[in-house]
């Protein structure tokens, strides 16, 4: 036997066997965390979640896309032939070649990581990242050249031993990356632990079907949200050690663009810190803006925060799902941080800024802003609408949701009203029945106060005859339409555009062309786009109204948030700009001199930019206003 | 080591929501317990009323201290009750304004008669140190004084003390709250009430006729109002000169 063959059997065999202790080791981390439903049947999915779903994701980045097919392909492929070839003792010179030619394409894609290495962007983490262009090329070149001298089935003679040492030095090398990266908790234990995330993913359900609804809190349980590592559900671990540093969440934050302290990414590694034990010291990556990086330390069983976690990480958070909507590991951030904060809220009431304020007022008041039930009304006073009633039948019920207490949005509401009477729709609002929805308790972690309010309206709704709802507030929208089904509130939720945008196709409403040629761009909500996937109703309307949208670089499920989502305008972290600025100079840059939104929130936190900026107008406005031409 | 250990009892009323109406802790009543929070000991929540008072369960949420409540129907003195309860306590702390129902704002005092203790009011904050407490006294226009009382001592604190009552669930619903045993019904004190709706509180403002620059003047240093300080004399001369300045200003008629 050639002995270059048998010792790459060894080292095969041996690298298996560090795999599997490092994967044991690495698998006691994760069965700290909480049992979770289990479904073994995932792990069968895995391969389509990886090359459709996880693939989707990553093809947008096609540089690294196609890298990481080249590097990760001829890797998995030429490991499969040496475990075949080598492992099982066949040395077949056949299947050398073979690996020869998986080891090129594995060579080649390490050239690129390599050059991407070179000059990388910010984004992306340093340290022991820094070194994978080499041992990846280094393992890739051992197997070529392992491939090509044992395929030419030379005799023995000086040079081939020569060769064969290089070989097992470079494999040697290699294999060390490859086999130690779960155990070590080195950079490829993403490989094992992102396959097996895609098995486990937390959040099976958005393989099937869009899933953005926060989870429901078993209050009666005693689950009151995650305090320490081993608090999160084991999956949720393993999803933390999937992360692969690429920082494609730390680009999309708005609170790291504003210099919150926040970077998504740095959050998911102090988790990954907390579960495995230690401090943050060898991350070598963008720090949450203005914490220092060496100081955090955790445990399992240790608070995240302040130790790990600082609470300002936290608050910053607007939820926008950027972050989640980016990352090619389908890490599901704003879940972690929901956790997170749902703990620090019911457990020690904890917020800063003026978050204890709010939820007392929602508790006292079932309003966001302390005010009274019977005002909810008023900006319709003079429109002659119908209050809805229980036992009186209707078609759409308008739910109108905190922003009726402010005159800003009644001018949104009174436009909308106007459009439905135009279509002769036949509706009535919630009005004095309405309570807050919750949305804004449970984002910051008050699942308690946000329960109550819902099984209120749940059953306020429930006595109420109608076919449709229909609001012109994405947070209402996606609270009715995701997040009541759990507690057994189900309606056909409408947001504004979509009833609008229905309206003009059946031709019960027609939209005028604009004689205001001034150019406008539209801003998506988050909670209308990224969780819910409508970003085509807003823009059909403007078409319809002869307007040719001037896109914002960052739009539709890729949009900006405008800062006023996740209670964030109420925690109020400071930091060196503030998130609406950025996004109005995302407007700017389009030159356009209307900025359309969608939402109450967009529009307050726009208009609330100083300085000369583009006119802020809901669609609903522009409907309106379109009607008379 | 000291084995002392210092007893606080924060007594607690039912307030209102200004806008809705709800029931919930009164919102000074909570800055009494926070103050309570903050000195540390041993404390003690007690609140003489309705103890199926859902609103009650609040305060739980707001300390980890657990929550008495005296069963007394309304109408009630719940002096002599309070008094009996309050003794072997070192500092008892209150809010001292009310939001509503029988709750007076007279509480403090009434109780400080009855148990002959020292009250000190406006308290902004609280240092307990060899069985003294040193208190920070709210006076207006930014002014503050520092006093000291021994203990036991009873302390009203100011509604603007700058303290931040924290509310969580997870102690609402595990913390302790026991129902005492009903003390013996005393006469109704309630004959002495008379019900009304609030009114716009009228302030007695004494006429007088300044420059702009001096109510500016006045608005915003603590010397420049006029009138006299009257430093010496006795307690009842002193009140003497109080009397005449009222009546000067046709404050009081009689
Ligand atoms: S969390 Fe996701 S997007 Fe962020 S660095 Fe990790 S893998 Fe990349
Ligand atoms: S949800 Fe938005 S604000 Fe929060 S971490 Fe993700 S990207 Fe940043």
């Amino acid at each position: 036997m050639f002995p270059l063959a048998g010792a790459v059997t060894i080292l095969f065999w041996l690298a298996v066997l560090v795999l599997i202790v490092g994967l044991w080791r690495r698998a006691r981390l994760w069965r700290k965390g909480r049992k979770a439903r289990m479904n073994w049947l995932g792990l069968l999915a895995i391969p389509k979640r990886y090359f459709v779903d996880l693939h989707h994701v990553v093809a947008r980045d096609p540089y690294i896309a196609r890298t990481h097919m080249a590097v990760a392909g001829g890797a998995i492929a030429a490991l499969g032939l040496v475990g075949i070839n080598y492992g099982l003792l066949l040395y077949s010179p056949g299947l050398d070649w073979g690996i020869a030619i998986a080891a090129l394409i594995m060579l080649s894609g390490s050239a690129f990581v390599w050059l991407r290495r070179r000059n990388p962007p910010a984004r992306l983490s340093r340290g022991a990242w820094s070194r994978m262009p080499y041992s990846l090329a280094a393992f890739a070149l051992g197997l070529v050249l392992l491939g090509v001298i044992s395929g030419m089935s030379l005799p023995v003679s000086g040079l081939v031993a020569g060769f064969a040492a290089l070989i097992l030095l470079l494999l040697l090398a290699g294999t060390a990356e490859l086999a130690l990266g779960i155990g070590t908790g080195g950079p490829m234990k993403h490989a094992v632990a992102g396959l097996l995330h895609l098995g486990f993913h937390p959040r099976p359900e958005r393989f099937t079907h869009p899933s953005t609804g926060l989870k429901l809190l078993d209050l009666q349980e005693g689950d009151f949200g995650v305090e320490k590592p081993a608090d999160f559900h084991w999956n949720q671990l393993l999803s933390f050690d999937a992360c692969v540093q690429c920082g494609k969440c730390e680009a999309a934050c708005p609170a790291f663009a504003a210099g919150q302290p926040l970077n998504p990414k740095k959050l998911i590694q102090d988790l990954v810190v907390g579960m495995a034990g230690g401090s943050d010291a060898a991350y070598a990556g963008s720090r949450s803006p203005g914490l220092p990086i060496g100081k955090h330390f955790g445990a399992p069983n240790a608070a995240i925060l302040p130790g790990l976690v600082a609470p300002e990480t936290l608050w910053s958070c607007t939820t926008c799902r950027a972050c989640v909507q980016e990352c090619p590991m389908l890490i599901e951030h704003v879940d972690a941080i929901v956790d997170l904060r749902r703990f620090e809220t019911l457990a020690h009431g904890d917020i800063p800024g003026k978050g204890p304020e709010t939820l007392a007022n929602l508790r006292e008041t079932g309003t966001v802003g302390g005010f009274p039930h019977a005002a909810r009304a008023h900006w319709a006073v003079d429109l002659d609408v119908r209050q809805a009633q229980p036992g009186e039948a209707i078609d759409i019920l308008l739910v109108a949701g905190e922003g009726v207490f402010d005159m800003r949005y009644q001018r949104t509401l009174r436009a909308l009203v106007k459009s439905l009477k135009a279509a002769k729709v036949d509706f009535a609002l919630l009005g004095t029945l309405e309570r807050d929805t919750g949305d804004t308790a449970r984002r910051l972690g008050d699942e308690a106060t946000f329960q109550t309010l819902a099984k209120a309206n749940i059953a306020t709704l429930d006595g109420l005859d109608f076919k449709r709802i229909v609001t012109a507030d994405p947070h209402v929208l996606n609270s009715l339409r995701n997040e009541y089904p759990a507690l057994g509130g189900r309606y056909a939720v409408l947001h504004h555009t979509t009833l609008l945008a229905e309206l003009t196709r059946s031709g019960a409403l027609t939209l005028g062309a604009r004689d205001d040629t001034r150019p406008i761009t539209y801003h998506d909500p988050c909670y209308l786009g990224r969780y819910n996937g409508e970003i085509d109703a807003p823009r059909a309307l403007l078409a319809g109204m002869g307007v040719a949208v001037r896109e914002m670089e960052r739009s539709g499920l890729r949009g900006r948030c405008c800062g006023g989502g996740g209670g964030a305008p109420l925690t109020d972290i400071p930091g060196k700009r503030r998130i609406p600025d950025i996004r109005v100079d995302d407007a700017r840059e389009t030159g356009a001199a209307i900025i359309a939104v969608a939402c109450p929130n967009c529009t307050a936190m726009l208009e609330g930019v100083v300085g000369e900026r583009p006119e802020i107008l809901d669609i609903a406005e522009l409907v309106a206003a379109s009607l008379e031409a | 080591m000291d084995s002392w250990q210092l007893r606080i009892a924060v007594l607690v009323s039912i307030g209102r929501n200004p806008v809705s109406g709800a029931a919930r802790p009164n919102r000074n009543d909570l800055l009494a317990l926070e103050l309570a929070r903050k000195a540390g000991g041993e404390v003690t929540i007690l609140h003489a009323g309705d103890p199926n008072e859902p609103a009650l369960a609040d305060y739980l949420a707001y300390s980890a201290a657990p929550l008495e409540t005296i069963p007394l129907p309304g109408g009630q003195d719940i002096v002599p009750a309070l008094a009996a309860r309050l003794q072997g306590f070192h500092l008892i702390l209150t809010g001292s304004r009310t939001e509503g129902g029988e709750a007076s704002g007279m509480l403090p005092y009434a109780l400080a008669k009855r148990l002959g203790l020292p009250i000190v009011a406006q308290a902004l904050d609280l240092a307990v140190a060899e069985g003294q407490a040193e208190i920070t006294q709210f006076l207006p226009k930014g002014q503050r004084r520092r006093v000291t009382v021994g203990l036991p001592a009873i302390i009203a604190v100011h509604p603007m003390a700058p303290l931040a009552p924290r509310y969580s669930h997870l102690r609402r619903v595990s913390g302790q709250s026991v129902a005492l045993p009903a003390p013996a019904l005393t006469e109704s004190a309630s004959t002495a009430w008379r019900t009304e709706p609030a009114r716009k509180p009228v302030v007695l403002k004494a006429g007088e006729k300044k420059s702009g620059h001096a109510r500016m003047a006045a608005a915003i240093t603590s010397e420049s109002k006029g009138g006299t300080l009257v430093t010496d004399g006795t307690p009842a001369e002193k009140a003497q000169a109080i009397l005449a300045y009222l009546r000067s200003h046709r404050l009081i008629e009689f």
